[in-house]
């Protein structure tokens, strides 16, 4: 039964990691693929949107037969009830795990999968959570409107600060990678730790670190639609700064959400954290040029590939050139020409890309140097773009030029790395005409 | 001309009166590969089809239909699984 089991499993996993979604990422130990740690990206238009909420899932040994045991790890340390069905303690009450009744077509069959057991959590993070209480679906009690306003507008608040904030401050305060992955006493990383909360240190965990860089880019990414979520906050709820959430009729026993709204203060913590994210980039070519001076494997590595590279792109009309910064191999500069009758057309287009002496476990971040009004660059620079094999340089550098090639790509929330462009891009004829000209407008500057 | 058959081999191919293509929705290989259990494909590991029409390998729909919690239901559409008799 176990070799059903594996093989299955196996299968399985290769197929979410051959999938190109966006909205969650698995990680797992080859030795024991069993044991699952899952990053779900809170899904766009609802009050989890685009925080990042891990999971454990255990698969047992009669998988299929029997549906894996999921637990929530985003809980602020068995703090925080983040809806009606994801509880303080870790459980996800769902009828296709077995943790809820529902009725016969919601339950576990072998049929389910990952994948869908995935899309259910995924389901779970609702645009009103409140109403997936049991028994509150309906709308039919005096104060229900104004609970499911209040209900989101916390959800919302500790989204940002327990669902993105907290994990990267986190991101931060965990020894590099580079040192150590092995456990320290006395320096914490728990995805759950709440700095202002009394202090708790935990060991560091190998999964859990496995999410740190993905988490960081998309931070980078997500980074404006943060900023403007705190800033409506600051806003829209200025009455409510400081004051203590409301409790839900539902809520109790150590299972409820608890706290403060602060808006102000989650702002000051954003804006840290893109300094650090941003220092901790350019303190990679400088930690690099140690490792050129020492011969380092990856040093010699990486002026290899770019040689190689290099060689591979200039047979392409639109990349210009394709260069050392400084001669240092851990930063890269991409010039790239806009296609003929494209909308970057006639636009030279430069982009520096930092390479973290750590890849691939870090990969690498690309900048664009030059004002570029585009739905793939935000305001601070970062390009988004997909690499379709994030171990080579080459295929970061395809998928980089890729994206620049791409005139039409389909609207996806959790691509948008520029709101104010993507609104236009997508918007009506006239906003995509505005789009058009603003882009114009920044190629020429450039 | 005249030819004279000294010797011949005979090849032939087989699959599942099936789609090439689709998979036995329980372990997710293909109909004419085996179940996990297994190793040679064919009579020795065969194919079950209900009435609602869902196919899986036999071994793989028993080690379910066994199972307390499968209430007797197809995985796939959650009907009652019953035999389908022809073929």
């Amino acid at each position: 039964m176990s070799d059903q089991c594996t093989l299955r499993l196996v299968r399985e996993l290769r197929q979410v990691e051959r999938s190109e979604q966006l909205a969650f990422t698995v990680r797992y130990e080859e030795s024991n693929i069993r044991d699952i740690q899952a990053l779900i990206i809170g899904p766009p238009g609802t009050p989890y949107e685009l925080g990042f909420y891990e999971f454990s899932i255990k698969i047992p040994s009669d998988y299929p037969a029997t549906p894996p045991a999921v637990r929530i790890r985003t809980t602020n340390k068995g703090r925080t009830r983040f809806g009606p069905n994801l509880y303080a303690n870790g459980k996800v009450c769902l009828s296709i795990l077995g943790t809820w009744h529902g009725s016969r077509g919601e339950q576990w069959s072998p049929a389910q999968g990952l994948e869908s057991v995935m899309l259910s959590i995924q389901s779970l993070l609702s645009s009103n959570p409140y109403t997936l209480e049991p028994g509150f679906d309906e709308n039919d009690r005096a104060n229900d409107t104004e609970n499911m306003e209040i209900y989101k507008s916390k959800i919302c608040h500790e989204n940002l600060r327990l669902a993105v904030i907290t994990p990267l401050e986190q991101a931060f305060q965990a020894p590099s990678l580079t040192r150590e992955l092995a456990p320290r006493v006395g320096q914490e990383s728990s995805a759950e730790e709440d700095s202002e909360l009394e202090f708790e240190p935990e060991p560091a965990l190998l999964n859990q670190s496995k999410f740190y860089d993905f988490c960081k880019r998309r931070f980078l990414w997500y980074l404006e639609f943060y900023q403007n979520a705190i800033e409506r906050g600051i806003a829209d709820e200025a009455w409510r700064q400081g004051t203590s959430f409301i409790q839900m009729p539902f809520e109790g026993h150590g299972n409820a959400m608890t706290g403060k709204w602060n808006y102000l203060d989650l702002q000051t913590r954003l804006l840290a954290l893109r300094d650090q994210l941003m220092e901790e980039t350019h303190r990679w070519p400088v930690e690099g040029l140690v490792l050129v001076k020492e011969d380092a494997g990856i040093a010699v590595k990486l002026r290899g590939q770019h040689e190689q590279i290099a060689a591979e792109t200039s047979a392409y009309p639109q990349v210009l050139d394709l260069s050392l910064v400084d001669e240092n191999p851990f930063v890269w500069r991409l010039t790239y020409v806009g296609r003929n009758e494209s909308k970057l057309e006639g636009g030279i287009i430069k982009i520096k890309i930092y390479i973290s002496p750590r890849h691939p476990e870090e990969q690498p971040r690309a900048f664009v140097e030059s004002p570029l009004y585009h739905i793939r660059v935000s305001k601070l620079g970062v390009l988004m773009y997909l690499p379709s094999h994030a171990e080579e340089i080459g295929q970061h550098i395809e998928g980089i030029i890729n994206t620049l090639e791409d005139d039409n790509p389909p609207y996806n929330p959790l691509m948008t790395v520029n709101p104010e462009a993507s609104a236009l891009c997508w918007g009506s004829e006239l906003d995509r005409r505005l789009y058009r000209r603003k882009l114009r407008a920044s190629l020429e500057e450039s | 001309m005249k030819v004279t058959i000294k010797e011949w081999n005979a090849v032939a191919t087989w699959h599942w009166n099936i789609p090439e293509d689709e998979v036995c929705g329980i372990c997710r290989v293909q109909f004419d590969g085996t179940c996990p259990t297994c190793k040679f494909p064919g009579d020795d590991c065969a194919l079950v089809q209900g009435r609602c029409n869902h196919a899986f390998h036999m071994h793989c729909l028993m080690t379910w239909i066994d199972l307390e919690s499968s209430k007797g239901l197809c995985p796939m559409c959650r009907q009652k699984f019953e035999w389908k008799d022809k073929e």
